[in-house]
């Protein structure tokens, strides 16, 4: 395993050979960097059974038990947390998001993630953030050398990601999209919350949902009961939103997007590309969103409550001319963080590491 | 104008307790300058700052707003512009007891300005503000980092509302404590006047000079070693750049004895200023600058500095710690870097040169300002005090 690079993730989903959620899309993206930059790359990801194949020009090994233990070589954990106890010296180690905050936690798991994270930070050659906010996590709870951590904004293709205003003319409904995911319980009950109070104060309002997981059973029942049962159930779209490109789509029809999140969950990004494409957006007001949103300029941050949430919307329903400035602002302001920027961001960072490392 | 509100005791019987006093304790370390016995003038902090203009909301409301603060040396009661002060005379061991006394015989709702970090009894109809994380320093113990986290827990089990200045804290609760309801913690973000500090169309200095302004105290954690690096670099390679240290010093720190050093033996004194203002006299500072930096190491909000150079629509450097990521857009109205030297003297070699992107940056931050003005900041604290007292079991 010296020769090459490896990354190792937990399991992560591919569709039709392509990766479909945040954490594969991030170990291919990097790999084929490390490819770019010369250099041979392995993704190492966990799963049930043993396998190994050609990916998009990438050799994936499926593991059935915790390879990391026996890594050699340069390796580059992703969500590192999952690997805890198995960093190995000198490597670099990847924390996307605080998507590992779960509803209900106790103090004690609290603590002892952070105990895990220091852990990390002792060893690894550096730790990479996506967002300030793990960065502050890491300041205000760990301790660690100046340099040891490097945030690494994520980048986003705005060429691909931009507004259409076309699809928006000559409609009278207001289109609003729900895009907050069954991993957040508290976060999808508010949203249905939310969706029924627009149902019933605004005629013109429709609601798209993305199709709830049928991991979470009981989500997926209440979703149903409350979508097929209501009085304008004509008025609630729910859609599959597997790729990119149907993403897209759906946003150039999107008038607003609400995502009233608790946890830090993949959902999150659609916000980054909804900015991008110049729509309107109202978010929590903690986790990496707020890295993209200044309150009121380009967009609304907001306490998770059918209060507070509803009175962003309101501004935003009455107001076609607010929601065409603060998504004109949206955009504006995420075309700074293109993807090129991410891709430079880790280039320095792994030439550095593969000159200066002691990961072998 | 200050406008009247009537007490409706027809209300309690909806459950709520009437407000029996109309004075408003506000609890902090620091408001009048005790530390050095002016008991005639406001301190030159942020805090302080923020106080003044929420004890103008508490009065707009009409209630009566009193400031309890520690009086270190001694005790006293004065008056500053109409509010009733009251210090505390307290030994260093002893000033968190002190701090939680001062809430002792009120019956009102108390705000806790300040000590978030310290483990103490609260008042269960006490609200609470976080000005941001003062122990965000990476080579701190983490010991005492868990302890506050433990404070913070206790705070957050004892109050019905946090109000924090910065999204930062909001997660720092949600990563390492339990909240107990979802709305607890108010994200309202420091203000800025923005007609007083305002831009100006910058005529060329006559010798054709870029100015860098530093507009913050000469301290360790507001950046100044870090930044005096960086300067040294620039002053050497850029001819026509001129720096201006702008900020409050503590007479004979250690820090403050090493800025002092090096500024009168600097190579290139005649390209460099330091100056101290007062707080309306600040914005020429700003008005006169190209760029504005600031590099904080750690403990930082919504930072007014931050605030005041976006208004003024400068081209910002500014450090990614705390409450700076809530106020810098990266490349759209500023800059962030890490807290490092050679870093915060990239992206200046980089702007210096780029008189269009200064421009660019410029004009942004003004636009983005506008959403932090203090009217806003006003009318938004109103309403969380109305909904706090609510909240507590007060009616009007």
């Amino acid at each position: 395993m010296s020769e090459s690079i490896h990354l190792f993730a937990p399991d992560f989903s591919l569709k039709e050979e392509t990766p479909i959620d945040r954490l594969g899309t991030y170990a291919f993206d990097l790999a084929h960097l490390i490819q770019e930059m010369g250099w041979g790359v392995e993704i190492h990801r966990m799963k049930e059974q043993e396998e190994e194949r050609m990916i998009q020009g990438i050799l994936l090994r499926d593991h059935s038990i915790n390879v990391a233990k026996k890594a050699e070589g340069a390796c580059i954990f992703l969500d590192f947390l999952s690997f805890s106890g198995w960093v190995r010296q000198g490597s670099l180690g990847v924390i996307q998001g605080m998507q590992w905050i779960r509803e209900g936690e106790t103090q004690e798991e609290k603590h002892k993630r952070a105990e895990n994270v220091q852990q990390g930070l002792n060893q690894l050659y550096k730790l990479i953030v996506t967002d300030s906010y793990l960065l502050t996590y890491c300041r205000s709870v760990c301790t660690f050398p100046y340099n040891r951590v490097h945030f690494i904004p994520d980048g986003l293709n705005g060429e691909f990601y931009h507004s259409n205003p076309k699809e928006r003319e000559e409609r009278s409904s207001v289109n609003i999209w729900m895009p907050l995911s069954t991993e957040d319980k508290q976060g999808f009950l508010l949203s249905i919350e939310i969706a029924d109070w627009l149902l019933e104060h605004h005629p013109t309002v429709k609601v798209c949902f993305t199709q709830p997981s049928s991991v979470n059973r009981e989500l997926l029942w209440i979703y149903q009961r409350w979508q097929s049962h209501h009085l304008a159930s004509e008025r609630i779209e729910t859609v599959d939103f597997g790729c990119a490109l149907m993403r897209r789509d759906q946003l150039w029809t999107t008038d607003i997007l609400i995502h009233p999140h608790f946890n830090d969950t993949d959902s999150i990004d659609i916000c980054l590309e909804a900015l991008a494409c110049g729509v309107p957006i109202i978010a929590s007001s903690f986790g990496r969103v707020n890295d993209w949103i200044i309150d009121s300029y380009n967009g609304y941050l907001t306490s998770p409550t059918l209060e507070n949430v509803t009175q962003s919307a309101l501004l935003l329903l009455d107001d076609p001319v607010r929601r065409e400035v603060i998504g004109r602002r949206g955009r504006e302001t995420v075309l700074r963080r293109g993807i090129q920027k991410w891709r430079e961001n880790w280039r320095s960072t792994l030439q550095k590491w593969k000159m200066g490392g002691d990961y072998s | 104008m200050a406008r009247k509100l009537e007490i409706h005791p027809s209300e309690m019987e909806n459950g709520g307790r009437l407000l029996m006093s109309k004075q408003i304790r506000i609890l902090t370390h620091s408001f009048l300058d005790a530390y050095n016995n002016r008991l005639d003038r406001v301190f030159g902090g942020g805090l302080e700052r923020y106080i003044v203009d929420l004890c103008h909301v508490i009065t707009r409301m009409g209630l009566a707003p009193e400031v309890h603060q520690l009086g270190y040396k001694q005790s006293f009661s004065v008056e500053m512009d109409g509010i009733p002060v009251h210090g505390y005379s307290c030994e260093e061991q002893d000033r968190t007891n002190v701090f939680q006394g001062m809430a002792t015989g009120a019956n009102a709702p108390v705000i806790y300005a300040s000590f978030i970090w310290k483990p103490m009894q609260y008042r269960s109809d006490g609200l609470i503000i976080s000005h941001g994380i003062n122990w965000d320093h990476p080579l701190d113990n983490v010991e005492n980092k868990k302890m506050i986290g433990k404070a913070i827990q206790g705070a957050l089990d004892q109050v019905r509302t946090v109000v924090s200045v910065d999204t930062h804290f909001l997660s720092f609760t949600r990563t390492v404590c339990n909240l107990k309801y979802p709305d607890q913690m108010e994200f309202l973000p420091n203000f800025v006047d923005t007609r007083h500090f305002h831009p100006i169309r910058k005529k060329n200095n006559e010798n054709g000079r870029v100015r860098i302004l530093f507009p913050r105290r000469i301290s360790w954690e507001r950046g100044v070693i870090p930044m005096m690096v960086a300067v040294d670099d620039l002053l050497t390679n850029y001819p026509f750049l001129e720096v201006e240290f702008a900020g409050d010093f503590q007479e004979g720190e250690l820090v403050h004895r090493a800025f002092s050093r090096w500024f009168s033996v600097h190579p290139h004194q005649d390209r460099l200023r330091k100056m101290t203002y007062n707080f309306h006299d600040v914005a020429k500072a700003y008005q006169e600058a190209d760029i504005v930096v600031i590099p904080t190491i750690f403990s930082e909000g919504t930072s007014f500095s931050c605030l005041e150079a976006l208004s003024t629509g400068k081209a910002i450097v500014a450090s990614n710690v705390g409450g700076l990521n809530d106020l810098i857009l990266q490349g759209y109205n500023g800059y962030l870097v890490n807290p490092h030297a050679d870093e915060i003297t990239d992206v200046l070699r980089f702007l210096v040169t780029d008189t269009e992107e200064c421009k660019r940056l410029g004009k942004n931050a003004r636009r983005t300002s506008l959403v932090f003005d203090r009217k806003r900041w006003m009318n938004k604290w109103e309403k969380i005090l109305y909904r706090h007292f609510h909240n507590v079991g007060y009616t009007w």
